[in-house]
């Protein structure tokens, strides 16, 4: 829902629409941006927001604002866009960075605008758990040896750069080592009050579902963040389900996982 | 490849220092996979295999499919049931189906004498 409530935001800036603008917009919005000469300034409130908007709206011939890229991480939605001149042919725009916070009902409640990716990353970071993995070329290749995978692009820089990437590239399931910390920090956490955090053999891991957005290479960073989706009893066991989302110091989205987790059963 | 192909057949034997490796590689301390006389507490035969060694074997042989690009590898999901021991050969087994805009979908297991420690895996690919 808080995806579609941003894209439908973007259009109404595209149609220059003001009142589809606000109609998404809590009745206590905090707005933090940039006016046109890119002073920052900050507002409270529709009343505040409509004014502020209404003046931009009133220049909008002298640019456009292009939906890039979406990342959805539980109320937080990080878009990246790129303002653009529309008579401009070249180029590939200003690129922007809008980190948007939405309540339950899908109102946004507030908005902050970023001239760098990696500061809304961050911002992203600090209002999320979230554990941080930074990724070399040792792990990589340590990893791709305990999985027996001798693909070179896991282990020679020369191979990794043939195939188009910047450094070593990690093996999909590599998604197993950045997201472990936030993963088990919070499996953790949720048995800790209820049940046997004290025998592991009770904890079984009973399936898993990753999805890849973008490829991970030595020098980046990953971010992770976790959180339980879902709690069932099923056979005398109790299923957790936990979901993982994990993103560049750039804040484009790498990976998804799904990670179910039985607790208190014998055997599988 | 196209649906209804068989992917390459990937085969592996774990030797017994496996497990310490993955754990140390991967972060996953948890005893049941390097400490065998943990794991016999736990009424365990022995130290058995981490679920995301055998998954990744998975993966690995769906990325092998594709020309050893791991970009073309855009979704993998399994559930773990028999469990698995070091010093015994693995095998992945997979065959392609079709999937949603252009992408195939490949239908995989993973079984250690004759018992499936992977069922249902599905992993989507880009061709």
């Amino acid at each position: 829902m808080h995806e579609e409530v941003v894209r439908n935001l973007y259009e109404a800036f595209d149609r220059v629409d003001l009142e589809g603008v606000l109609e998404h917009l809590a009745p206590e919005v905090r707005w933090s941006t940039l006016d046109l000469n890119l002073e920052p300034r900050s507002y409270s409130g529709v009343a505040e927001v409509r004014d502020f908007l209404a003046g931009v709206f009133a220049s909008s011939r002298r640019f456009s604002l292009e939906l890039d890229d979406l990342l959805v991480v539980g109320d937080h939605v990080l878009a990246h866009a790129r303002l653009r001149a529309p008579q401009a042919r070249h180029g590939t725009g200003y690129p922007l960075a809008q980190l948007w916070t939405l309540q339950a009902d899908g109102l946004v409640n507030r908005h902050r605008l970023y001239l760098s990716p990696a500061r809304a990353a961050n911002a992203l970071c600090r209002r999320l758990g979230t554990a941080r993995f930074r990724v070399d070329r040792s792990s990589i290749r340590r990893y791709a040896e305990a999985v027996h995978d001798a693909n070179p692009v896991y282990h020679e820089v020369a191979a990794a750069e043939a195939a188009g990437f910047a450094d070593l590239v990690a093996p999909p399931m590599f998604a197993a080592v950045y997201s472990a910390e936030a993963i088990w920090t919070e499996v953790l956490a949720t048995l800790a009050g209820s049940g046997p955090i004290d025998r592991p053999e009770a904890i079984l891991h009973v399936g898993q579902e990753l999805s890849w957005a973008r490829p991970v290479e030595a020098g980046d960073v990953v971010a992770t963040h976790a959180w339980l989706d879902e709690a069932v009893t099923r056979g005398g066991m109790e299923l957790l389900v936990f979901r993982s989302l994990s993103w560049s110091a750039q804040g484009r989205e790498v990976a998804q996982g799904t990670w179910t987790v039985a607790v208190g059963g014998t055997g599988r | 490849m196209k649906p209804g192909d068989a992917i390459p057949e990937l085969r592996v034997t774990p030797d017994s220092g496996a497990t310490a490796r993955y754990a140390e590689a991967s972060g996953d301390a948890n005893p049941i996979h390097t400490d065998p006389d943990f794991a016999r507490r736990a009424g365990l035969p022995g130290v058995i295999l981490h679920g995301l060694y055998s998954m990744a074997q998975a993966a690995r042989a769906s990325v092998d499919a594709q020309g050893g690009d791991p970009r073309r590898l855009k979704r993998l999901a399994v559930q773990f049931r028999g469990m698995g021991v070091p010093e015994r050969e693995l095998t992945v087994s997979g065959v392609m189906r079709e999937g949603r805009d252009g992408r195939l979908l490949i239908d995989l297991t993973v079984s250690q004498a004759g018992r499936r420690l992977i069922r249902r895996g599905e992993a989507e690919v880009e061709t």
